[in-house]
């Protein structure tokens, strides 16, 4: 057998793609892909394994969890699109799967789909994502619609703010794929370290609250990456975290 | 040919008919069939409820204001008493007064822990009106197993208040201290906010709905005397005689601004013009709410009302840069502030 | 990852006197804990959004989607446009199905079956495998092929143009004030559209109403959108009966308005039930209803011709294939199994017909719809063949005879069958409303898990078919 030449390609030669479909077998990482309704989500999705889920102009068109794979430079990767949710907070059903899969699914990254035409809108959820999980990319995508409305954004400040690597793309038009790829192999193989945002409470009563239950929290489990968030997913009432806490999926966690 | 067809036509509609009264018929022997066990379950339930009450409320019970209050005769209530004496569910303590027994407190309160938990079920999951929730939690509350109501507990969220303001006790019991004052008990130009309003009878209760009371809302007292009690809420004033008062519980809350003015909603925003966000109403629904919220309805999100549909409803608003459609129903509880056409 | 006994123990201790405290928190707190820190979050968005997002103001594209919403939204515009897109849709269907559906049906039955024949013939073939696997199986199954796929072919990609345009929101925003009129919620206009293409993504669309009430009412009104599988009989048998009352060049036009009136007669059917339901099983106030109206976004033709084809239209297709199969069987069986000279069919359709002549149908119609309750597609095959059947005497002429397949041919068999201008219009409206097929009644169990309301599902649409064919029957009496 021959070396792959495409292993010294730049990462602009899209032949570091190999679309598997729903051939999952052996993957080395776990990617969920999250984000809200209608920011194409699916066609990112589609692009990525090369499968045909429904696209449909929309919100709420994926009803399901989709999985499928890609091979990227000799790493095989198994993409999970979760449902499009606002918000990670309610009781729907919807906002549950995609809860307990970034929470209990432990992926390696979680890519964050934003519409760049409505970043402020998106960001809400990409937030609190940022709240749960130290792994994410944000992937921007649309960005041929912002430009036909002028909207410009710094992505290096974007990154900066965030944390997380950023990517830019238009994956109906297949632009920006490998900048997005490469950014998930960084973190996925750990060679960039996320620092995500977390959110400062402005209720001094919600942040005092928050910190005396995650410090308990912290001396129960010691080493718990988002204290803060189970804290207040505690008050929020969300008894499959207690389940979760009690059954030490949480817990050892860290062990 | 059509003499024969209306024949037909007529035995047609006739056995129509008489399947159909055979069918209510059933339904209503199979549905209000009546069943002792149940009847003397429900007796015993609500007395314990009735019993508990005023104990939180640090009243006292005595056997004339129990049979007043489950609307049964003296002899009714005697034995009712005996057979609760026997079960270890309450105690008489001197001449009269009545008093729960520690078994007797914790049944109280699996029975109120289902009732409310099934009313944030009723409010939150079903389209049902304000009205129906409590008489049907009343039928719910006797049937339903603790481990039932535990179950839709946990799909809600694990609620820690009903509907009305209530708290709900927790799993293992508990219940907070009682808070608030009746509304007849707030001195003048106090800003209090309406924690409970008493949901039976229900013509009171219906009132108190009609002249849009219920617990989030705001108000700051004007007056009381013996005959009536006036107040602020919503910007307007309102006025209740003291009977009605009593069946409101309201919490001081000295340190908050209150709004005097009525509060504008987006609905009173006309097509065009644009408004920043000020909050949302506490009637609002907690589910509802929370999707207006996901939606970017927050305290100082600017508004463009973009479109109307041909019967002004719904109408279309633009925030945060995406479009979004709501009925007027949802956004008459957006409160906001018109911004001036510029 | 292991933990001394002792330690665990202590551990479950402190977790529940930590989730004590929680709870007097949260009774402190009530529900404004996700308010407080949605707050927050929308504050933090906000703050770095606005550092790194540079907007114009009304730009050029911008103003463009506003003015396309404002009409197609507009009192005077909105309803029209709706009704003129519609309409365009079903008529380029009906028009467009015509000569392929004929291009088919000489491929795969004029030429392919009698050639399998004279296979079978040569290689000496029993004649009940032959006629098992040939006649039943076979053309059966290249019926519903040629029928079905032309208009599923022209249907699924201008349906999927539309959605992928973004139009199907806004006619949720039109509609939405009459559902709300009649209890139920807006998105049903949405899950009602993608009942055209098949109930069975309709019935799954559902799950974007988030209220349990409404959803069920969008669940179970679906059935009233005409899907895909009922389109060929609408369109054959308005093409025969009604189109060919009117003078030849308005054929065309005067077909696919019946076919139109059907699916609109639809819409108000499921609107009537939806709000029958509302007022007494379903009773309830209307919940939250929030739709994002999504930019317009320019068609993207390669995606669209992948879903509707391969997705759609042949996922579609090859379950009703999968129906035909079982179905061609039973229908040369009942055709070919004969006590005493006559065939099983023949004492069905015997014994159904007074009753079915009463609602103004036949026997044979009530025992296709009997056979086809899989698949709705294979009601027209199953009605012809039964039909040829009653006009000759042996099922295996029966059978051959269907091979000569042409709407003029066709209308003479059905008319020396005694079908009558009502016998079609009944059909037509039966075919609306009648039974969801069992793909669909099968989902509606799965989505709402309850037996009772998939009873309700698929016998209100039942019970109203034979109320509205029983009226028109009568009137039919009075005035004809």
């Amino acid at each position: 057998m021959m070396a792959d030449p495409c292993s010294t390609c730049p990462i602009h030669h899209p032949g570091n793609l190999e679309k598997l479909g729903i051939d999952m077998s052996g993957f080395d990482y776990i990617i969920a892909l999250a984000g809200n309704p209608n920011t194409g989500k699916s066609t990112v999705f589609n692009t990525l394994t090369g499968l045909h889920q429904h696209t449909g102009n929309w919100p709420g068109k994926t009803v399901s969890r989709a999985e499928g794979a890609y091979k990227y430079r000799e790493k095989r990767y198994k993409l999970v699109d979760l449902p499009g949710t606002y918000s990670l907070l309610s009781t729907s059903t919807d906002e549950q799967v995609a809860r307990d899969f970034i929470l209990f699914g432990k992926p390696d990254v979680t890519v964050i789909v934003t519409d760049a035409t409505r970043l402020q809108r998106n960001m809400n959820l990409v937030l609190q994502i940022l709240e749960i999980t130290d792994r994410a990319v944000l992937c921007v995508n649309l960005i041929d619609e912002a430009k036909r409305h002028q909207i410009e954004i710094d992505f290096r400040t974007l990154s900066r703010e965030l944390g997380i690597p950023v990517a830019g793309t238009s994956a109906a038009r297949q632009s920006g794929i490998p900048e997005l790829l490469q950014k998930i192999e960084e973190v996925a193989s750990g060679s960039f370290v996320c620092k995500p945002l977390r959110i400062k409470n402005k209720d001094k009563r919600l942040a005092e609250a928050i910190e005396e239950i995650s410090q308990t929290l912290h001396t129960l489990y010691p080493g718990l990456p988002n204290a803060k968030w189970i804290a207040l997913r505690l008050l929020e009432g969300d008894e499959s975290i207690v389940n979760a806490l009690d059954s030490g999926q949480l817990g050892n966690l860290t062990l | 040919m059509n003499a024969s067809f209306l024949t037909v036509t007529f035995w047609i509609l006739a056995s129509a008919l008489l399947l159909f009264a055979a069918y209510r018929w059933w339904f209503k022997y199979v549905f209000s069939r009546k069943n002792p066990e149940l009847e003397e379950k429900t007796l015993i339930e609500d007395a314990l409820k009735h019993l508990f009450d005023n104990e939180y409320k640090s009243l006292i019970s005595t056997a004339l204001s129990l049979s007043s209050s489950l609307k049964i005769s003296k002899e009714q209530t005697h034995s009712l008493l005996l057979r609760m004496e026997t079960m270890n569910l309450a105690t008489k303590i001197g001449e009269d007064q009545l008093q729960l027994t520690t078994e007797g407190r914790a049944y109280a309160l699996k029975v109120i822990r289902i009732h409310r938990i099934w009313e944030r079920y009723l409010a939150d999951e079903t389209g049902y009106h304000e009205d129906h929730w409590h008489n049907n939690a009343d039928q719910v509350e006797h049937k339903m197993t603790l481990s039932q109501a535990n179950e839709i507990a946990f799909r809600l969220g694990d609620p820690v208040f009903d509907p009305h303001g209530d708290p709900i006790p927790g799993v293992d019991g508990t219940l907070p201290a009682f808070e608030g004052v009746p509304l007849s008990e707030v001195t003048p130009g106090e800003i209090a906010r309406i924690i409970h309003v008493e949901d039976e009878p229900l013509p009171v209760y219906q009132q108190l709905l009609a002249m849009g009371l219920f617990p989030g809302l705001e108000i700051k007292v004007l007056q009381i005397d013996h005959q009536k009690i006036s107040f602020i809420a919503d910007g307007e004033e309102k006025i209740l005689i003291p009977a009605f008062a009593g069946h409101i519980t309201v919490k001081p809350q000295p340190y908050t601004a209150f709004n005097e003015q009525k509060s504008l909603t987006l609905t009173d925003v006309p097509l065009g013009s644009k408004a920043i966000v000020t909050g949302i109403s506490a009637v609002c629904r907690r589910q509802h709410k929370r999707r207006l919220m996901d939606l970017g309805v927050v305290p100082g999100t600017e508004i463009e009302v973009m479109l109307e549909s041909a019967g002004k409803n719904p109408r279309a608003y633009r925030m945060l840069n995406t479009i979004i459609a709501l009925r007027n129903q949802q956004a008459s509880m957006v409160l906001v502030e018109p911004l001036k056409a510029s | 990852m292991e933990n001394s006994g002792p330690n665990i123990d202590q551990q479950a201790k402190e977790l529940e006197s930590l989730m004590a405290r929680v709870r007097d928190l949260r009774w402190q707190f009530g529900d404004e804990t996700y308010d407080l820190y949605l707050e927050s979050v929308y504050d933090a968005s906000q703050k770095i959004v606005s550092a790194v997002v540079k907007k114009p103001g009304e730009t050029r594209a911008l103003k463009l989607e506003t003015k396309i919403d404002r009409v197609v939204t507009s009192k005077k515009w909105g309803f029209p446009i709706m009704f003129l897109l519609l309409a365009a849709v079903f008529w380029f269907t009906i028009v467009g199905t015509n000569y392929p559906s004929q291009w088919l049906s000489l491929l795969l039955v004029d030429t392919v079956h009698p050639w399998l024949k004279s296979m079978a013939e040569l290689t000496e073939l029993p004649f009940w495998i032959s006629g098992l696997l040939i006649d039943g199986i076979y053309l059966t199954t290249a019926w519903v092929v040629s029928v079905m796929l032309p208009p599923m072919a022209i249907f699924f990609p201008m349906f999927t143009l539309l959605e992928d345009f973004g139009y199907l929101p806004r006619v949720a925003f039109n509609l939405d004030n009459v559902y709300r009129k009649v209890g139920a919620h807006g998105k049903q206009a949405l899950t009602m559209s993608m009942g055209f293409g098949c109930n069975v993504t309709g019935v799954i669309a559902s799950r974007i109403i988030d209220s349990p009430r409404e959803r069920l009412i969008a669940i179970i009104t679906n059935n009233f959108s005409l899907c895909n599988g009922r389109w060929p009989t609408q369109i054959l048998i308005a093409t025969i009966f009604i189109g060919s009352l009117a003078p030849s060049y308005l054929g065309g036009i005067v077909s696919a308005a019946s076919v139109i009136a059907v699916a609109l007669l639809g819409i108000f059917m499921s609107l009537l039930v939806s709000w029958g339901l509302h007022k007494t099983v379903l009773k309830g106030e209307a919940s939250s209803f929030s739709l994002e109206l999504p930019p317009y976004r320019p068609p993207r033709i390669k995606t669209i011709l992948y879903t509707s084809l391969i997705d759609r239209t042949l996922v579609v297709l090859g379950r009703s294939v999968m129906f035909a199969i079982p179905a061609g069987m039973v229908i040369w069986l009942s055709v070919n199994i004969s006590i005493d000279g006559k065939s099983l069919a023949f004492y069905l359709t015997e014994w159904m017909d007074p009753v079915a002549l009463f609602f103004g149908l036949n026997g044979i119609i009530f025992l296709a719809y009997i056979i086809a309750i899989p698949a709705n597609e294979i009601v027209l095959p199953t009605i012809l063949l039964l039909t040829v059947l009653g006009s000759s005497v042996s099922g295996q002429e029966g059978m051959t005879m269907i091979s000569a397949n042409s709407a003029l041919e066709t209308a003479d068999i059905l008319k020396a069958g005694g079908w009558t201008l009502l016998t079609a219009v009944n059909l037509m409206l039966f075919s609306l409303l009648h039974n969801p097929c069992s793909t669909t009644i099968y989902t509606i169990y799965k989505e709402t898990k309850s037996l009772k309301w998939t009873m309700y599902a698929t016998f209100i649409p039942i019970v109203l078919g034979l109320v509205v064919t029983f009226l028109v029957a009568r009137i039919w009496e009075i005035f004809g």
